[in-house]
């Protein structure tokens, strides 16, 4: 496989830049494998998920016109997320210009295009004459370029002579018979004005007899008989003719997308989702940000941290030998050392006679690769049986009034909490307690299964589903977390982890923390005042507060400060908060020790030292650089006219 | 009322304005009035009798739509345009040369930037051309151009005083009064009636708009349909003829639906009427048809149920920080218990005078009040940490662990509880842009959003906020009680 040079330069050399270059491109090899695989998956999800809007919408296109002096209008009823829509509306577009039974001019509009009717005008005579540079907002001037009588930008005849010539061009002699559609695609129609689109539809109605246009709103809302009564004037309503068209539920298309990268067992994916990662990934979708795109990307970047940042990833490739620095590092993992403390507890209570084994492990290399060998085998079996067991939870889960989700049984499957989860208590019940009939109806769809085949032969009753169910929770060894399971590290995603976790504290369930989501939502203004307020995370250590920045002792006036500051109240209380001394001492010994003697700056420091009116005009200076800086960060805010600060407007809740 | 005149194509009932227009718009230039408006209400065939009347005398004439014209400056072009092409000059041998502030204009799109210039192109044309010809030029739905066009009436009523364009008639139809521009000047001023509801009758009967396929019909029926519907509707259309052929246009399917069945034949007008007649009363007269409209069952939360769990959470703040008097947010939001609330009692010699303060009226009845952004933040915070359900899962699902276990979690739920706030979620800020963007929340127009005084307001009703705490078991109730 040949690859772009820049994907190569992101794969940096781990294990501190000495792993072979050989090993990086295998490493990248196997990334690009694997999620190529994956995105395959997700991609034919939503391809084909919108099938049945955007095929029913080319149709509805292709459709011959009205005939009455209506407006066909396609009313799209997308959902809450712009993102989604948009790329729906997109997909349209390139569909139909992908296709050929009719001779389609796309022209999209949105909120940003069309302020006003003129500019909205002007972006349909743009796009129609495919003209290249945008016309910017001075528009009494300028003249349609491209038209050859030089006609004002925003006339629509524009745009239906252009069709007229077309049609000339096309031998039809009517709209009738044209095969020429004119679409055009208001991407959010909620967003755009009403007034401008009460006129576009209004142009567009006027010349429903001489050009073949028909409209495509896009809506947020699923009402769209309150939006076309809130939205669209009265008489205006009778010169359109309106089609409904359905998108399908954001949400189940997400959670399929899920079940089929981690769930089907038909998908050879190698790699185990974290449960911790679960939770993330879940919560966010569920709770932050619906869109898919960004979903799909989230998924991407786990496994880019996973390749990226672990040089054992490598050894998801079966055939990969580990050399020795492959396997002192494998000697490093938590679940290893977890195994060796197993070993060690079952020696020390004289269970077993581990100790050949233990030392073997620890210095023979072979024997490790063989642990390693097992593991994987082992690992391997365990996400099959994972995947089994959610879906025999899932099955069983079908008469009890609150679903839980695959990916959520999948979550407490991995966490090895399945035995303390009231969910599964309550799923027991609920199983014991169904009637004759609807266990025989529940054993036989089981028994559809190949895998379930042999263990519900010869069961019928309610408590025998019951059974079964537990048995084959116990039998897979279900309580024992994926964290136990040796080497588990190097076939799970985990969404990577960043320094700074370390040292924090703990969380639980919305606090969940990992490289992922910093990446994707970096905690920008509580970084930023940690840095203000602790310089040596970033500077290095300072043995005494004195050298910090200017910009740390403003930072702590700032704090205690309301949220007007009076200018000179603050300059006041900052001047008082610098150690004048302490500060200009620390300047000079850093300037004795940098390479560069710069004896002016040496002076000026002198002079500001003994001269009281210098050190004013220093601090003062100091003072206005600084809160300059904090400006542009967004900490402060200039009030025109009046002499006052105003603190931005996230203060730290 | 039978009709004096009757020729098919003539318009009924418009004899008197005929004659007006057959005056005004005269063969001899002396007489021609140069201008002529002509208004009166909407759909009652000011248009159409002026096509009418124009199609009928020998002249050159020019329609403009105005409510296609996006500008003034626009819609002069349209007219030069037009009126150059409908003058019948040759205009492949006759090139001209516009003059535009004196200096030759190659463009037709930088012209007509004011009404001067385009009168001194207009007199260019015609005098160069020695164009003599009669010629009407008529500004349809003057009052509906898109940008304000009312000084254009004083501007055409100025025309006459070109010599050169003595031959020129405009004819203003606007569906509003006399404008105040005019009032006071001799302009020619021909009002349409509306008309009499046995007229709009009449005028329909003669319509026929729809048809029996491959049925054998008598005018009958179609005329008794239409009595039918101008009966019922005349006092919600008035004489809008549209608006009446709309409805007739839109119920034949439906009503006519037996006959075609072939329980009743087209003769059977009445017992069609008394099996069709809930038609008339539903609301499908009024909404606007849909195709594909199968679902009707829009619950209250139809647009907003697949909004994420933290907007959902931003709207029902957005919802008390509107509705919950900034004073009583510290008894409200805060676990403070100890201030007081001092209610404020309307004395009774108010409450005789009718005078109600704000605080005795429901709060929910009032408007929605504008709050900071920072206001909606903390109540958020405070809300998300009381209600929300992953942060409160109850104790029950912990009951099953062990107790040191238990006691490890809890403790890190309670610290969890103390510290979180969904502020630090960078996603929020994208989710009230979203929201924004639908129209959920609303603000100030301010081009910079953070600044302190774009101020915020939510944009859903009562209703609606109820079914959201519904949906996400948030206890709204609880916040709102004083």
């Amino acid at each position: 496989m040949s690859l772009p040079k820049q994907f190569l330069k992101s794969f940096i050399p781990l294990f501190f830049g000495k792993e072979s270059a050989e090993n990086v491109q295998k490493r990248h090899q196997l990334y690009e494998s694997i999620w190529l695989q994956q995105r395959k998956r997700m991609e034919n999800i939503v391809s084909s998920a919108y099938d049945g809007l955007l095929s029913s919408l080319e149709s509805y296109i292709g459709e011959p016109l009205l005939g009455d002096q209506k407006l066909a209008v396609a009313f799209a009823l997308l959902g809450t997320n712009t993102a989604n829509n948009l790329r729906i509306l997109n997909e349209l577009s390139l569909r139909l210009e992908s296709g050929t039974a009719i001779h389609l001019r796309v022209i999209t509009l949105n909120s940003k295009n069309s302020a006003n009717i003129k500019s909205a005008l002007r972006e349909i005579n743009r796009q129609l004459l495919a003209q290249k540079t945008k016309n910017d907002d001075n528009d009494e001037t300028d003249t349609m370029f491209g038209d050859k009588e030089g006609r004002i930008a925003h006339d629509f005849e524009i745009a239906r002579d252009w069709c007229l010539d077309y049609m000339n061009q096309e031998g039809a002699s009517d709209m009738a018979t044209t095969k020429l559609r004119l679409l055009l695609i208001i991407q959010d129609a909620d967003s755009l004005n009403t007034q401008v689109l009460n006129q576009i539809i209004n142009v567009l109605h006027i010349y429903t007899g001489s050009i073949p246009v028909k409209l495509v709103l896009g809506l947020s809302s699923n009402k769209v008989r309150d939006w076309i009564n809130t939205s669209i004037s009265a008489l205006l309503r009778l010169s359109i003719k309106g089609t409904k068209f359905k998108s399908q539920d954001n949400k189940q298309l997400a959670y399929r997308i899920l079940e089929s990268l981690f769930l089907d067992p038909e998908n050879e994916n190698p790699l185990l989702l974290d449960s911790r990662l679960a939770a993330v990934i879940l919560n966010r979708f569920e709770r932050a940000n619906n869109s898919l795109d960004s979903l799909m990307s989230e998924i991407k970047l786990c496994y880019m941290i996973h390749f990226y940042q672990l040089p054992l990833s490598i050894l998801t490739d079966a055939n990969f030998a580990p050399t020795s620095q492959y396997i002192s590092s494998l000697r490093r993992l938590p679940s290893f050392k977890l195994h060796i403390e197993h070993l060690v507890k079952q020696f020390k209570e004289n269970q077993q006679d581990t100790k050949a084994e233990i030392e073997d492990l620890l210095d023979s290399d072979e024997k490790l690769n063989l642990l390693l060998d097992t593991s994987r085998k082992e690992l391997q079996e365990y996400h099959k049986q994972l995947i089994q067991a959610v879906k025999l939870l899932q099955t069983c889960h079908l008469h009890l009034p609150q679903k839980h989700l695959n990916l959520y049984w999948y979550k407490v499957l991995l966490g090895g909490d399945i035995f303390n989860c009231v969910s599964y208590k309550e799923l027991l019940t609920h199983l014991g307690s169904l009637s004759e009939y609807e266990a025989k109806t529940l054993l036989a769809k089981l028994s559809l299964e190949d895998e379930f085949e042999d263990d519900v032969s010869g069961l019928s009753s309610a408590l025998d589903a019951r059974d079964l169910v537990n048995d084959y929770i116990k039998k897979h060894e279900f309580q024992r977390p994926l964290h136990s399971r040796t080497f588990y590290e190097v076939w799970t995603l985990s969404g990577g982890f960043s320094e700074r976790d370390l040292i924090e504290s703990p969380h639980v369930e919305e606090n969940l923390e990992n490289a992922m989501l910093r990446l994707l939502r970096p905690k920008l203004r509580r970084s930023l005042e940690e840095a203000l307020d602790n310089s040596s995370i970033y500077l290095g250590d300072n043995k005494n507060d004195e050298g910090s920045p200017i910009a740390t002792h403003l930072f702590n006036v700032y704090r205690d400060a309301p949220v007007s500051i009076n200018v000179y109240d603050f300059y006041c209380a900052f001047k008082q908060s610098v150690p004048k001394d302490s500060l200009l001492q620390a300047m000079k010994s850093q300037l004795h020790e940098s390479p560069v003697k710069n004896e002016e700056l040496f002076k000026a420091i002198e002079t500001i030292e003994h001269n009281d009116e210098a050190w004013e005009k220093a601090s003062f200076s100091w003072f206005l650089h600084t809160c300059h800086e904090f400006v542009l960060l967004g900490l402060l805010k200039e009030r025109s006219k009046v002499d006052f600060f105003e603190k931005g407007i996230w203060i730290g809740l | 009322m039978p009709s004096s005149n009757t020729d098919d194509k003539t318009p009924l009932f418009r004899e008197n304005e005929l004659q007006f227009l057959k005056t005004f718009v005269n063969e001899d230039h002396n007489l021609l009035a140069p201008v002529l408006l002509v208004h009166g209400n909407k759909s009652v065939g000011k248009t159409f009798l002026v096509k009418f009347f124009l199609d009928t005398i020998a002249t050159n004439k020019t329609i403009i739509r105005c409510d296609e014209c996006v500008t003034k400056k626009l819609l002069l072009q349209r007219c030069l345009k037009n009126i150059r092409l409908d003058s019948g000059v040759d205009l492949q041998n006759y090139k001209q040369q516009y003059q535009n502030k004196g200096r030759e204009e190659a463009r037709f799109g930088a012209l007509c930037d004011t009404f001067a210039g385009f009168l001194d192109i207009l007199e260019q044309f015609f005098t160069e051309t020695n164009y003599a010809h009669r010629h009407v030029l008529v500004l349809d739905r003057f009052d509906q151009c898109m940008e304000k066009s009312d000084e254009l009436f004083t501007s055409f009523l100025r025309m006459v005083e070109r010599r050169a364009l003595q031959n020129l008639t405009v004819i203003i139809i606007t569906s509003g009064a006399v404008p105040n521009e005019i009032a006071t000047l001799t302009v020619p001023v021909i009002y349409f009636k509306p008309y009499s509801e046995s007229q709009v009758v009449q005028i329909l009967q003669l319509h026929q708009l729809c048809h029996f396929q491959g049925m054998e019909e008598t005018g009958t029926f179609w005329a008794q349909y239409c009595k039918i519907v101008v009966d019922l509707y005349y006092s919600y259309t008035g004489c809008n003829l549209s608006l009446l052929m709309d409805i007739c246009v839109k119920l034949w399917d439906n009503f006519t639906l037996p006959i075609r069945e072939g329980r009743y034949t087209p003769q059977d007008f009445f017992q069609v009427y008394r099996d069709r007649r809930h038609l008339f009363t539903d609301d499908y007269v009024v909404d606007v048809p849909l195709e594909n409209d199968d679902d009707e069952s829009e619950s209250l939360l139809a647009n907003i149920s697949d909004l994420p769990y933290h907007s959902k959470f931003i709207l029902i703040a957005s919802y008390l920080a509107s509705f919950v008097d900034p004073r009583s947010d510290i008894n409200s939001f805060s676990k403070l218990k100890s201030r007081r609330v001092k209610k404020a009692k309307t004395s009774l010699g108010q409450l005789r005078k009718g005078m109600q303060s704000k605080e005795d009226i429901d709060s929910r009845l009032l408007n929605a009040a504008f709050f900071d952004l920072e206001r909606l933040l903390a109540i958020l915070r405070v809300i998300y940490r009381n209600e929300s359900d992953s942060i409160n899962i109850p104790t029950i699902d912990l009951a099953n662990l062990y107790e040191d276990e238990l006691e490890r979690i809890m403790k890190e739920r309670e610290k969890e509880q103390d510290l979180f706030s969904l502020n630090s979620n960078v996603e929020l800020n994208s989710q009230i842009a979203t929201l924004v963007s639908l129209g959920l929340l609303g603000r100030t127009s301010s081009a910079d959003i953070l600044s302190s005084k774009a101020r915020w307001k939510c944009n859903i009703s009562w209703t609606i906020v109820s079914s959201l705490a519904d949906d996400v078991n948030f206890p709204i109730q609880n916040y709102l009680v004083e």
